[in-house]
Order: structure tokens, then sequence, then C-alpha cells
């Protein structure tokens, strides 16, 4: 009955796939949205969730699959179809011009036809109006980067709405904002659905989703799985849909005596930026030997956290104390020579310098240590003994040392960066989604080393967006919620997957144990 | 293997630069022959000729190694002009006031000032990039020009030298000179300085772990930064070494040729130290070969002018072919047929 | 004194052109260090052309157009080759200086200043009538009227047409806008066109009022419109006033190099005073002008 599923629906996306270089995104996709509904998509991050409604945006182009519109096929191939169809986003990261006023970011930046006139008057006026319509208070007149970020959020949603689009998307419009705030979007959200128009929204707050979506689609790894009428679905199996089967047993293959002594403090860590507090309250200790994982989604701030123990930014508040030492404000070279060593989650960017040759990349850590140097000058044998070695662990023996790291396939890379850092010989070891990119067989040798550096009293830091992954080395969880650290578990066998999800999405308020 | 196709495609842009020449010289030329063999033969004809191309070549090489010191990290010093300048002036000032007593002391004393006069004035841009964000690229300029403006009131003013037709300092005193290889033309010592400095250059790029840092900041900061690098650290120095080996070309010039400063007689040594740089792409060594092929294109020039109906200007126009191919990475990708 | 005042605003006109064309650039997020290169191609070309023809709009035009396919090379190079930004500016400083002298010499045998007869004489005109307050501002050439009014035109393209906003905002966000779907590209060949199209203004501004050429004409004029762009941070009217300042000083100091002889210490006062005022600024708010990250400064 092909015909009729294309007619039902107002939006289809079938069997789409993107690939971003080796990172396949999104597998066989479907999305399927019902005309006037309000259709959620939820999932982890980097399910593929912002990737598929990008691509139904016109910001990112898929390498196979169909879309239909209202039952015709069309083609996207840029932003401009995507509006001309009548499909407006609200992006995550908001598209305003911080410098410009709100009234210019909706009717002056971004718009057709460069000859049009605009003055402050007209500005000022369109821009009440459409304020009134969709009822929001905000002077037209302040600049974008005075507001709050709620409002940054509604204006960005009121420059979508006045083009009028049938079909808007919002991705994780809620995110940034506080309790009420959201209550704001959600309400708008339902208004809109009222007024005719059909929304999707991403989402990774299901209390939030089970309140008004009518339909959710579920996204793992790159694949959809729905939708499902909101109705007939409970909270528990769409948690059980997005993050697997629940696990409240399994074999504990670690020594759980944690004698050793305390090795970093961290107190009261705090750091704002712009006005808005995006750390705060963070304390906590870790001992020698102990493996921690930190879990939480983004913006719940665990990236600002492990960027700040390693040094690459500076917390506006609060103290880091490794070793005895107070390292708050001391220097990444400081941090590397005291012990510390970190896994970046952006391996391409941060973690490894691909116009480089492969020795340049491995030495970088330890290029003053006698391993490789002596004095003022580098001791050629040495590199190339040291890389050698390293490139031998990774697997990747025959390369040549000298080749450009972007020749490394993706795995590779990790693999490399990961053994670096390792080869370091740390006493604190800081992960950053460090499962990210490798296979299974090199993810179990990751945790051999984990429980390799455990015994020797050495301590991890790891942070994930995935519990599972890490469930059978880690000694203890931090769950991160909105800059502050929500719980803590133990790992002691009994841990109940679904109460570490709650905590990740802020239902659970300040339970520790 | 890498660095074998980097050679090729820097052959490659030196013959299409070439092949530029042969096309202009044979269409705008009454006498195309006569104009060719004057270009790419006449500094050879006699070793007066090939020794003052090797002459020329000397102040290139410091603002080659001077350009190339600050791009190999990222920082774009375009002030070369006026630090050549103003070294220069400052050594001349030291040995006109000092170096009677004690010329061949000053021999080696005026050389090692300028580079650290030039390097102290570029490190004023590398502090304003540094602690106010300002773009080397446009403060190194206006102190640049600050300095020329600065250097030229001095000669016009308190140092000119009455006697002299031109606008110029007094000479400085006659042992206070670099010793002359008298068949090749003006060549003079100044050349094994250069051999120096550029061999020590490319020692502390190649194998000092100074080299691999400010290497490493050229091609990704962040991932410096991450290492452990101090980025801010590795930019003043990568600064203080552009500027100090541009100091030094003028200086070694008044030391070998001209024994005096002349009015804007080192004009021109900043940009086509510039272009020199470029084309030995970050390699000391080469910069060896490309200085002398751009005094080569230079001296070619002006014989295609003296023998030929050219006029000099070809060089400039060759030299910004080559400025063209050498920042147009996807030229020869698109040449061979894959695209970016 | 009055002579002073006169020569000032026959002094700014060609850095007020090649100022408002680096202005684009600028803003859209692309130093542009080219612009005494583009301005000098257009001042050997368009009074070639005018002599050659004897009319000054043809030469005008010719030489404007000879600019615009330099900027055009230019961002070419930059966008489909990967080009540094700098490093094309510097080249086709470089070619302009080359070819300009080059062509000098096979056209017409001579390497020092061409005078170009034919040109007809730039007259001055009196727009303002007289016995009003305006009048001390007649006995121009029509140049120096039009770059006052393109500058105010300009300004109001910038600061109040959707097309100056969409530029604007693309050097201050750029992702942003490829998020809202407009073509960036797009304003980026125009923003580089624009520095053609004025620089070729600038160049004729320059020659056919004097109806000449010598090498090097344009000494340094388009750097000192650089600095003027840098300073002005967007503003096209705080760039018209460090034109003015600058034509200033250039008046001056040719006025006083006819009196007496004088430090070239004066020449350096207005670039002291950029650096101090980019000093300022940059210590005050964060980051001025900052060239766009594809320039590798």
């Amino acid at each position: 009955m092909k015909g009729s599923i294309f007619m039902d629906h107002h939006i289809l996306m079938k069997n789409v796939w993107k690939k971003f270089g080796e990172i396949t995104a999104l597998r066989d996709a479907n999305l399927m949205v019902k005309r006037n509904t309000i259709h959620a998509i939820v999932g982890e991050n980097s399910a593929g969730k912002s990737t598929l409604v990008r691509i139904l945006a016109g910001i990112e182009r898929m390498d196979k699959g169909e879309i239909w519109i209202s039952g015709r096929k069309v083609k996207i191939r840029s932003a401009r179809d995507s509006l001309k169809l009548g499909i407006g986003m609200v992006h995550q990261h908001l598209a305003l011009i911080e410098d410009f006023t709100v009234a210019e970011n909706l009717f002056a930046v971004g718009m057709d036809d460069p000859l049009n006139i605009v003055t402050k008057r007209r500005l000022r006026q369109n821009a009440t109006k459409i304020m009134e319509r969709f009822q929001m208070n905000l002077n037209p007149d302040s600049k974008v980067s005075s507001l709050s970020l709620g409002e940054k959020q509604k204006v960005e949603i009121l420059r979508v709405l006045k083009d009028e689009p049938k079909i808007i998307i919002l991705d994780e419009p809620t995110s940034l904002l506080n309790d009420m705030e959201a209550e704001d979007i959600l309400r708008m959200l339902k208004s809109l659905k009222m007024e005719g128009k059909t929304v999707i929204f991403i989402s990774h707050r299901l209390d939030e989703v089970m309140k008004v979506a009518d339909e959710i689609t579920v996204m793992r790894n790159g694949r959809t799985i729905g939708p499902f009428d909101k109705s007939r679905m409970s909270e528990e199996e769409l948690f059980r849909l997005m993050f697997g089967e629940e696990r409240t047993e399994f074999e504990v293959k670690y020594d759980e005596s944690k004698t050793g002594e305390k090795i970093l403090e961290i107190k009261n860590l705090r750091y704002d930026q712009k006005g808005r507090v995006l750390l705060e309250d963070v304390s906590f200790t870790l001992r020698r030997g102990e493996i921690l994982g930190i879990l939480g989604f983004s913006e719940s701030g665990v990236d600002l956290f492990m960027e700040i123990l390693f040094g690459l930014r500076i917390p506006s508040g609060g103290r880091i104390i490794f070793k005895g030492e107070d390292i708050t404000f001391k220097d990444i070279m400081d941090r590397r020579e005291l012990g510390i060593g970190f896994v970046p989650a952006d391996r391409r960017r941060v973690g490894s310098c691909l116009d480089c040759s492969i020795w340049e990349n491995v030495v970088v850590n330890v290029r003053k240590s006698p391993k490789i140097s002596g004095c003022f000058f580098l001791n050629t044998n040495k590199i190339m003994e040291y890389t050698t070695k390293v490139l031998r662990i990774c697997g990747i023996a025959t390369m040549d040392p000298d080749l450009p790291a972007k020749s490394l396939s993706g795995g590779s890379l990790q693999r490399l960066i990961i053994a670096r850092e390792i080869l370091g010989d740390p006493d604190l070891l800081i992960f950053q989604e460090p499962s990210w990119g490798l296979d299974m067989l090199s993810l179990q040798l990751l945790k051999d080393e984990m429980l390799r550096m455990k015994n020797e009293g050495k301590s991890v830091i790891v942070s994930s967006k995935d519990y599972d992954e890490f469930v059978d080395v880690v000694d203890r969880f931090l769950i991160f919620h909105k800059g502050k650290i929500s719980s803590e578990f133990l790992n002691d066998g009994r841990i109940d997957k679904a109460r570490i999800v709650e905590a990740m999405v802020g239902k659970v308020e300040k339970m520790r144990g | 293997m890498r660095r074998g196709k980097e050679f090729l495609r820097t052959l490659g842009i030196i013959c299409l630069s070439l092949i530029f020449a042969i096309v202009v010289i044979s269409i705008v030329s009454e006498d195309p022959i006569s104009s060719l063999k004057a270009f790419f033969l006449g500094p050879f004809t006699n070793l007066y000729f090939f020794g003052n191309m090797l002459t020329l070549s000397i102040p290139l090489m410091f603002t080659g190694l001077g350009f190339s010191a600050g791009f190999v990290s990222g920082y774009f010093n375009l002030g070369l002009e006026g630090q050549v300048y103003f070294s220069s002036l400052v050594a001349t000032i030291l040995g006109l006031q000092l170096g009677e007593n004690n010329p061949y002391l000053f021999i080696l004393i005026l050389p090692v000032l300028s580079f650290v006069v030039g390097g102290s004035v570029s490190m004023i841009s590398g502090m304003l990039k540094i602690k106010h964000g300002i773009s080397e690229v446009i403060s190194s300029f206006l102190i640049g020009i600050i300095l020329i403006h600065l250097a030229n009131s001095l000669i016009e003013g308190p140092l000119l030298d009455e006697n002299s037709p031109i606008s110029a300092t007094p000479y400085l005193p006659k042992d206070l000179s670099f010793p002359n290889f008298e068949a090749f033309g003006n060549l003079h010592l100044g050349i094994l300085f250069a051999f120096c400095s550029i061999l020590i250059m490319d020692v502390v790029l190649r194998r000092s772990v100074l080299g691999y840092e400010m290497k490493l900041v050229g091609k990704n900061e962040l991932f410096s930064r991450y290492g452990g690098v101090k980025v801010e650290r590795i930019l003043m120095i990568s600064a203080f070494l552009s500027g100090g080996f541009a100091g030094m070309a003028g200086t070694v010039d008044i030391l070998g040729i001209h024994h005096r400063m002349v009015r804007g007689f080192s004009y021109g040594y900043g940009w086509n130290g510039i272009a020199v740089a470029l084309i030995s792409r970050n390699r000391p060594l080469f910069i060896i070969p490309a200085s002398i092929f751009f005094a080569f294109l230079e001296v070619g020039s002006q014989m295609a002018s003296i023998f030929g109906d050219m006029t000099p200007e070809l060089s400039k126009m060759i030299q910004a072919v080559v400025f063209y191919l050498v920042t147009a990475e996807g030229i020869f990708r698109f040449f061979k047929g894959r695209r970016r | 004194m009055g002579q002073i005042l006169h020569m000032t605003f026959s002094m700014t006109t060609p850095i007020l052109f090649a100022g408002i064309g680096g202005l684009f650039t600028g803003i859209s997020g692309y130093l542009n260090i080219g612009l005494e290169g583009l301005m000098l191609l257009s001042a050997f070309f368009s009074a070639h052309i005018a002599n050659v023809t004897g009319n000054i709009l043809l030469g005008t035009f010719a030489g404007t157009l000879v600019s615009i396919l330099f900027s055009l090379i230019m961002v070419l190079l930059i966008d489909r080759f990967g080009a540094n930004l700098y490093i094309v500016g510097l080249a086709t400083n470089l070619m302009a200086d080359g070819l300009t002298v080059f062509t000098m010499q096979v056209l017409f045998n001579s390497k020092g200043t061409i005078m170009f007869s034919e040109i007809p004489k730039m007259r001055l005109i009196d727009p303002f009538p007289r016995g009003s307050i305006l009048e001390i501002f007649n006995g121009y050439t029509i140049f120096d009227y039009l770059a006052i009014l393109i500058t105010l035109i300009v300004y109001f393209l910038l600061s109040k047409t959707r097309f100056g906003y969409n530029l604007r905002a693309i050097g201050k966000n750029r992702e942003a806008m490829i998020m809202l779907g407009i073509n960036v590209n797009k304003y980026i060949y125009v923003s580089f066109m624009m520095s053609g199209l004025f620089c070729g203004l600038a160049g004729a501004s320059l020659s056919i009022p004097l109806r000449s050429f010598v090498e090097n004409m344009t000494g340094g004029r388009g750097w000192i419109a650089l600095v003027t762009v840098v300073v002005s941070n967007g503003n096209p009217l705080v760039l018209l006033l460090f034109s003015i300042l600058f034509g200033f000083f250039t008046a001056l100091s040719n006025f006083i190099q006819t009196m007496w002889k004088s430090s070239p210490l004066i020449f350096s006062i207005p670039y002291i005073l950029t650096i101090l005022i980019l000093v300022a600024h940059s210590v005050g708010s964060r980051g001025s002008m900052k060239p766009n990250s594809k320039g590798d400064g």
C-alpha cells in the first residue's frame, strides 16, 4: 500500500545513510511524521538525531535515501530548498548575531532581497508585531548579547516562526533553559500544533517528551526505532529503547579494596561564562588506584569539567589539588610533568596534528624526557625507537613514522592517541569519550590497560555518555546534571541502570549512595 | 618521500615562473633571442657578474631566514623592511662612534647587535599580539614604517654626511668592513655569516626541541597547547628570531659593500625575503638556492635591460607569479585532475 | 593655511576610496593587503586609456576593470585553491609594481614620469552656491565629491540594507549565516570585487587629475588605507575621519617639503597614532577587525 504511507505522512524520510569520514552517523534511518502532530526524536548524543534533522533542513546532505513531503518526493540540497518547502529549523547552537539587536536578528539578518532598506522604526514595528502574535515579551531594541539564554532561545524560535513555516524543527530547544523557561517553550509547542503546524523536536528530556509529544522516534547508533504512539508508551520503555536492556547484575572483575591515599581533590569548582554559571559546587575526592566514571549529557558540564581538570580552561572559582599541590592555575606542561595525562574528545583537532608526521604526534608529551631528548636536542634514534614501539602496540607496526598522521585510519589514530597518553606513564589519566572510534577489541584492550593502571596504583577518570561501556571497570560513578554533581553511585555490582539514567536526566535530586 | 614531492612542486613552480619569463620576453622584446640570452646566461658570463649575483643574494638569505623563522610558527612578520633598516642604522651609529679603535672586534659585534635590535623590535609586535590580540600583520607593518621614517630623519639630520652628494652617513672606519673576494665582484665575508645563520636555524628546526615546538605551533596551535607547549613563549621566540635575522641583513650589506648607510639602500630586502622564504617551504637549507634564484632573477632582468631591450621590472612580475603559485596549494592538484 | 586645507581634501580622496574598498572585505572578515597594488594598477591603466581615448570616463572605467580583475584573481585563489590571504595580497602588490613599470617601458620607452597630455584637464567644480557657508567646499574635482558621496552611500548601504546586515553578520558569525541559508561565498566574492571597484576609483582619482603617471605613484597610500580600515572597525564614517587625518598629514608633509627641509618623522605621526588607537581599543574591548583565520595571522 505504498500510496497511503506517502500520503498519510507530512514528512517521510526513508533509508537515509550518512557518513562523516569513517564514522557512520545514520544507518538506514527512517522518519515518519504525521501531519499536525508533535513528533519527538529521542536518543543519546551522537545517536544521529541532529544529523537527521539537519538533512531535512538542508544544512547537511544525505549520502543515500529519500525525502517525501506531503506525498511528493523532493530534493533538499540547501537551506534555501528547505525553506521553500515550508520547513523552518531552530538550531541547538543559536544562529544569532550577538552584537545585533533582537529586531535586527529577526528582520535584518539572514534574509533575501539584499537591497531591501531597513529602518530602525520598521524593525521595531515588525518585531513588536511578531512578539505580540506569539506572546513573547522582549525588548526589540536590546542587543542579543544582553539577553538571558532563555530569551535568546525565544528569539531564535521567533526567527523561524515569523516566516510562517508549515513544519518546524527544534533541536534541543530546552536543554539550556531552566524549568520555568522550558515550560514556556513546551506551551508554545502545543499552541503551534493547535495552529495546524507540524512540529519535530529533539530532546533528551524524557519527561518533557512524555508531556507534549504525540509520537516518538527513538534513535540509537544511527538507527531509528519507531515511531511510537506516546499514549501507549511508558518512560521505562523509552529508557530501555534508548539505552538498551537494563542490567542489574554483572560479573565483578575488579578488586574492590580502595586503600590508596587521596591523589586528587576537587573543591567547590565553579565555571562562569558570560554571566552564566556552567559549573557549580563540584567537589569530590579521588584515590590512587581508583577508576572514576563521570556520566552526563551534553551541557551537563562534564566536558567543561574535564577541560578544566586538565588545564585547557581556567575555573572561575574553587581549587584543584593534585598530589597535595594546588594546581588550579598551573599550565598544561606543569600538569603533565606532575603526572596527568589526557585523551580529549576531539581527537582530530586537539588530540592530534593531522598535518604533522606520526612521530611528531607520538612524542609530544615526552619530548623533554630523557627517553627522547637530551638537553636541547632531540635524539632521532630514540624517537624512532619509541615511535615504533607505540606503533607496534597499536597494531600498525608497518607504518612509516614520517608519514603525516592524516594517512592513518580513524581507528588507528584513536589507538595512537590513547597509547601515547598511556605510555607517558601518568598517575592520573583522564579520558573523554574513550570508546568513540574504537572497535570492540581495542576497547577491551583499553579496559585491560585501565585495570593494569589501577593495579599499579594509578587512577583513571573516564567520561562517557554511555553508561554501559565502562560499567565493568569503573569503581564509582559521578553523575553530572546542569553543571552540578547530581548523584554518586558506588559500583557494587547491584546498580540499577534506570536510576543512573534518571540522575543524568535530572529526575533525581542530590542522591548520594 | 613526502619531501620529495614538495621538492618537485617547488621545482615545478620555478619552472613555470621561468616559462612565464620566456613568454613575456618573447612577446614584448624586439630581439627576443638576445634578451633571452642576456636574461638566462648574462649572470654567468663572467666572474664579476656571477659574484655580484651571489652578493645580492646575501641580504635575501637573512630576510628569507627571518620571515621563515616567524612563518614556521604561524607568525607573520611584515615589518622586515623596517627591522632591516633600523637595525642597520643602530649598527652604523655604533660603528661610527666606537668602531675606530677596535674595528675587528666590531666586525663581530655589529651584526650581533643588529640581530638583537631587530629581534627586540619584532618582539613588540609579538607582545601586542599575545597581550592584546592585535594582529602582528598590522602592528609589525606599522612599527616598521615608523622606524623607517625615524631612521631617515636621523640620516637626513644629525647623521648626514655633508660631503656626500646623496643622503648618507659618513663612511665607517676603513677596517670595519668585511674582507672581499676580489675576483668575485663584490662578494664578501658576509656570505659566511649567512651560511652560518642558515645552518644554525636548520639544526635548530630539524633537531632541537625548540624547533619541534615551533613547527608544532605553526601546524596546530591547539594541539601544541594540549601537548604542553607554551605557545605564547614560542611565538615570542619566533618573533625575536624573525626580526633578529632580518636585522642582520642590512648591517651585513653595509659592512660588505656600502661601508656607510645610504638612504633607502635596503628597500625591497624585506619583501623579497618573503618570496625567498615561501619558496623554501620553511626549510632553512633551501633558502640558499632560493635567494640565489631570486638574485638571479634580479640580475638577469638587469642584464636583459642592459644588453637586451627589457626592463628590470620583469623580475618583480616573475616574483609575483611565484608568490601566486606558491600559495595556491590546490593548483597542482587541480591540474592533476583531483579536486580538493 | 587655506592651501593646506585644500590639498588635504585632494590628498584624502584616493585614500578614502581605497579605504572603502578595504572596508568591504574587512567587514566580512578578510584583511585585504593588496589595496596598494589594486590602486596602482588602476592608476596606470586609467591614465593610459584616458590618454588614448581622450575621455576621462572611459579611462576610469578601464582602470577600474583591471583592478576588479585582479581582485577577482585574489578571491578565486583564496576560495578555490586554498591560498593564503596575505600572500595573495602581497603578490598583487608585487605584480602591480612590476606590471605597471614594465608596461610603461614597453609602451613609452621611459621609466620616469609619463605625461599624459591627451587627458582633458579636470574641471574644478563649484557645486555649492556662492555666499553660503559651504562655499569653502567649492573648487574640487568630481573625484573628490564622488568620494564623499560614495562614503555616505556605503554608510547607508552597510547600516540600512539587508546586504549590509548580512555582510556584517558574515564577519561576526560565519557559521550562523551558513545555518541561515545565506550564500556566504557570493557575499565574499562581491566584497572582493567591491575592493577592486573602489581601489580602481582610487587609482584613477590619483593619476587622472595629475594627467601623469610615475613609478610607484601610490607611494604607500594603499597601506595607509588599510590602516584606516583596521582602525575604523567597520564604520565608514570613522574611516572618513581617519582618511582626512592621513590626507592632512600627506598634504602637510608635501607643503613642508617645498618650504623647508624637515624631519621625515612627521610622516610617522599618523602611524604612531594608529598604533596607540589599536592598543587602546584592544585593551578596552576584545578584538577589533580580526583578520579571517584563513589568513593564518
